[in-house]
């Protein structure tokens, strides 16, 4: 990559302190592994005829895709991806996988979060992003180093000792409630601020108790800073939100993120998830003309592709789209095959979404060959770009992490298919 | 680490509390000091005994009569009996054979069925069978557990085994069969045992009319065309050779005969013997044993003592009783680094916070969305894996929302606006639940006379934490933090509101989240 890196560490030192203009970066993990063979579909390549007869039931007919190119499209209900791809806006990462790919939602999870696959590793990538790299990393379980915008946290911003960032799910119903007797939440509120804050004289408490201890102080401390937020947002005169966003799960978590973005709280990591793509079954319904368009993989698109619309059309809205860089992550794709019950069954390499104010659009790495001599894993796709070549473009390109600093936050490089970062991101 | 006995002379009031609390969600200050009295007079086994060898009797909590599934097609009417299932499941923890209950906690968290996968309306169905499946061999074999689990209606259509058919298999139940039910991940099985996993398990049905039974689909069509069973014969992991034992040798799924040929006791499909085979592998006990104690103990055993974990089951052809009661009687397991080091989950809170307040449950949807807000929604498990592991560092379960969801749970209960709670959890408006009576502490229970009258502070504080924290108690400075402010409020605030914060404050303690 030539030329200056967009954001210096300077400006990232300063996102983090708080201010309005550093680089944002948002992980949308597609949780369950993402059916990608149907979600960029190889419609008119040279495999086409292997797609179309490995799912015979599944596969999309190339009336009802949405072209990108002459081989490649789009699931139909990726109207606004197909938009932004229109807009020179979207790239396309395929065939992303890694070295001896485990078909375990788990295990694979784990892989992509600490970034070290086929190791038992107990700290995530971002983890070690934010504690070699960012500013006030010493606080741990400050909303200004990641919000993971979720119910359970994510190994991907632990640490080897902690959990860095703070997880919820919804900023708004972050309150002290107390004893809702009028008057009095603030005395409560200070008073247990002051127990969990009491010095224990000498007495150490067991790791279990300390554990909870420190979440009980971290709560109590971002408590007050994502109230200013929220109230930020719902102030009168706000412009917020401008883009309707829909009343999804997707489409609220993606709200409540662009809402921290609006009020300013300095986060420069969003992590945010997608249940439900585990589509071993029922992936497909048929339409009232029999065409596999409906179902729960096609719900899913859709959700996605709404969401990640009203998003995008919020950012630019507010004046932060050339700070944002989204891209989606998922733990695996599925088979070439589908199985049994209208639905796939556990794949390997997979397609990601990068998207942004200064993404480079286009696709990069291959698709796979889908021919059965080339598939692994008992009719999985073989990879051809390592995931952790995505993350390190992210780092380098994006946040700003010195060439020579890249180790410290991914330790170990791919051995196969080079370590290069991909020119996804333009200056 | 070992299973060596813990001595008579290592017996105090601290291990009786931890026995209690770990196996029966906590308890009275009275009934702590029986468990200590049996076994300081009668010995540790009988205290032991006294826990393990109640009647597992659930006869108190029948099965319900469901309406059919057609009358719940309003989300409202599911919503209903979202809030009856909940509260059925709950009332077992509270008032059933505790560990029994604690076991069925650890069972539908092992088993885990999601409301929205297996259906919403014959899915009510499925879920109550389930959980009377899991209910009854909670502390029984497991083998036996498995082969009934595999049979389990929800459990079928939560991994699609009913749509998996030979030639077009759907892993996902012979996957999470080997990989979280019984060996592992890292469990020896390859992605060929996998498939021939899933293939065994062809043929499960599910009736779409009542009641709503699985059932094993036919081998055969009347006109001769095979079905969905998958018969042939397959290697699957490996067993002893018998002419040479110690050696490991592919072992076999013996092919279904068709039924013109089968003779009476013949297997009529694969199931059994797919199980009968795991059930063989080492890493199958050791990797039960090793749940089993993370379960109770609140840490991972070390590599010798899962062995010696997966040996007891095993030698104990995998009967839960026995390994329990090792562990129970084990000094491990009484270790003080293991006492109130584990976090409890939402379940253990609610629990916990009925038993020692001698209260009953919230109103039925109250709790419902409670449970749903602190992240253990029993309909609703994250994952197929489950909910959040119970060890104590870097748990899962606290997350700051989820341990704010329950301080602010534990605050207005004890203050008793169920109004403010239900606000609070966005409660949609139904009909029945408002006439529920909402119950406070009873402070006179709580409190003798002699502590309600006087004039100390101190007493009342100190009454009060040795209930409900007496496994991690209250530090000096915040005993002093609590007076001194208590003191000032009381000029302000009537006595019974001072009980109320005083009591708010020591449940939303850090303390209050450990067992």
């Amino acid at each position: 990559m030539m030329g200056e890196r967009f954001f210096s560490q300077e400006l990232l030192a300063a996102s983090n302190a708080g201010g309005g203009s550093g680089p944002i970066v948002v992980v949308l993990q597609l949780n369950g592994g993402n059916d990608a063979l149907n979600t960029v579909i190889p419609y008119g390549s040279a495999d086409s005829s292997i797609y179309y007869g490995a799912r015979p039931t599944l596969s999309i007919a190339q009336a009802e895709v949405l072209p990108l190119d002459s081989e490649y499209g789009l699931h139909p209900k990726l109207t606004q991806l197909k938009g932004l791809w229109d807009l020179n806006q979207l790239a396309i990462i395929n065939g992303v996988g890694y070295p001896n790919p485990n078909l375990s939602h788990f295990t694979s999870f784990d892989y992509w979060h600490t970034a070290e696959p086929n190791e038992q590793v107990r700290d995530g990538w971002l983890g070690r992003f934010f504690e070699h790299q960012c500013a006030n990393s010493a606080t741990s379980l400050d909303p200004t180093i990641g919000l993971n915008v979720g119910l359970t946290e994510t190994l991907a911003f632990r640490t080897k000792e902690k959990s860095l960032g703070v997880t919820l799910k919804d900023p708004a119903a972050h309150r002290w409630y107390g004893s809702g007797l009028a008057g009095e939440k603030g005395d409560e509120q200070a008073l247990y601020t002051e127990l969990i804050n009491a010095p224990v004289g000498g007495i150490t408490s067991k790791p279990g108790l300390a554990f909870v201890e420190e979440r009980a102080r971290n709560t109590m401390g971002s408590l007050e800073l994502l109230g200013v937020a929220v109230d930020a947002q719902n102030a009168p005169g706000a412009a917020f939100p401008t883009a309707a966003f829909p009343d999804t799960g997707l489409g609220r978590d993606l709200k409540n993120i662009a809402g921290m973005i609006y009020a300013d709280v300095g986060t420069c990591v969003y992590h945010v998830e997608q249940l439900g793509y585990d589509t071993h079954g029922s992936q497909a319904e048929l339409d009232g003309d029999g065409k596999p368009l409906e179902g729960r993989h096609a719900a899913l698109l859709e959700e996605l592709d709404g969401a990640l619309g009203a998003f995008v059309s919020e950012m630019k809205a507010q004046g932060n789209w050339d700070r944002m860089l989204l891209f989606t992550v998922s733990e695996f794709g599925r088979k070439v095959i589908e199985n049994g019950s209208l639905g796939t069954d556990h794949g390997a390499a997979s397609s990601l979404f990068v998207t942004g104010g200064h993404v480079q659009a286009g696709f990069y790495g291959q698709m796979p060959s889908l021919a059965e001599t080339n598939r692994i894993k008992n009719h999985s796709l073989a990879f051809n770009v390592d995931f952790r070549r995505v993350y390190r473009t992210v780092l380098q390109e994006w946040l700003g992490v010195p060439e020579a600093a890249i180790s410290t936050v991914l330790p170990t490089a791919p051995t196969s298919g080079g370590f290069a970062t991909l020119p996804f991101i333009s200056t | 680490m070992s299973l060596d006995p813990l001595p008579p002379s290592a017996w105090t009031r601290r291990t009786a509390d931890h026995l209690l609390s770990r196996t029966s969600f906590g308890g009275t200050p009275a009934q702590r000091e029986a468990l200590f009295q049996l076994g300081k007079t009668q010995g540790i086994a009988a205290a032991v005994s006294s826990i393990i060898d109640q009647a597992v009797d659930w006869s108190a909590f029948p099965l319900p009569t469901l309406p059919p599934p057609s009358d719940l097609l309003e989300s409202n009417d599911r919503l209903e009996a979202a809030y009856d299932l909940t509260e059925w499941f709950l009332l077992q923890m509270k008032d059933g054979p505790a560990l029994a209950a604690k076991m069925l906690k650890f069972w539908l968290d092992h088993f885990p069925v999601d409301l929205d996968v297996i259906e919403a309306q014959a899915g009510f169905i499925y879920f109550y069978k389930h959980l009377d499946v899991l209910r009854t061999l909670a502390l029984g074999n497991f083998g036996l557990l498995l082969r009934e689990v595999s049979w389990s209606e929800g459990m079928i259509r939560m991994l699609d085994l009913d749509r998996s058919r030979r030639g077009q298999i759907n892993e996902n139940f012979g996957r999470e069969l080997l990989e979280l039910f019984t060996l592992g991940v890292d469990g020896g099985y390859t992605e060929q045992d996998v498939t021939h996993c899933a293939e065994a398990f062809t043929g499960r049905s599910l009736s779409e009319t009542e009641p709503f039974s699985a059932y094993l689909d036919e081998l055969v069509r009347g006109d001769g065309e095979y079905r969905r069973i998958d018969p042939t014969e397959k290697t699957f992991l490996t067993t002893e050779d018998p002419a040479n034992p110690g050696i490991p040798v592919p072992g076999t799924l013996t092919a279904i005969k068709d039924p013109a040929d089968q003779l009476p006791g013949d297997p009529k499909d694969q199931g059994d013997m797919a199980i009968a085979l795991i059930l063989e592998q080492v890493q199958c006990a050791e990797h039960l044993g090793k749940k089993i104690w993370r379960y109770f103990v609140g840490v991972d055993p070390e590599a010798s003592l899962m062995a010696e974990l997966g040996r007891q089951l095993r030698d104990h052809d995998y009967e839960i009783a026995p390994l329990l009661r090792t562990i129970f009687q084990s000094e491990e397991f009484y270790d003080e680094a293991a006492i109130g080091n584990q976090i409890k989950d939402p379940v253990d809170i609610v629990i916990s916070i009925v038993k020692v307040l001698e209260m009953p449950l919230l109103p039925r949807a109250t709790t419902y969305w409670a449970m749903d807000e602190m992240g253990q929604n029993l309909l609703h498990p994250p994952t197929i894996q489950g909910w959040p592991e119970p060890v104590a560092e870097g748990n899962r379960w606290m997350t700051v929302e989820g341990l704010l969801s329950r301080i602010n749970l534990a605050s207005l209960w004890v203050h008793g606006d169920h109004q403010a709670l239900r606000n609070h959890l966005k409660i949609p408006t139904t009909g029945v639940d408002a006439e529920t009576p909402y119950v406070l502490p009873d402070y006179e229970t709580l409190l003798p006379a002699a502590i309600r009258g006087a004039d100390s502070l101190n007493l009342l504080i100190d009454h009060l934490a040795d209930r409900v924290l007496y496994l991690s108690p209250i530090h000096p400075r915040q005993r002093q933090s609590l007076i001194r402010h208590m003191r000032r409020k009381l000029k302000g605030l009537d006595r019974d509101k001072v009980y109320r914060r005083v009591l708010q404050q020591l449940l939303a303690l850090p303390q209050f989240q450990m067992q």
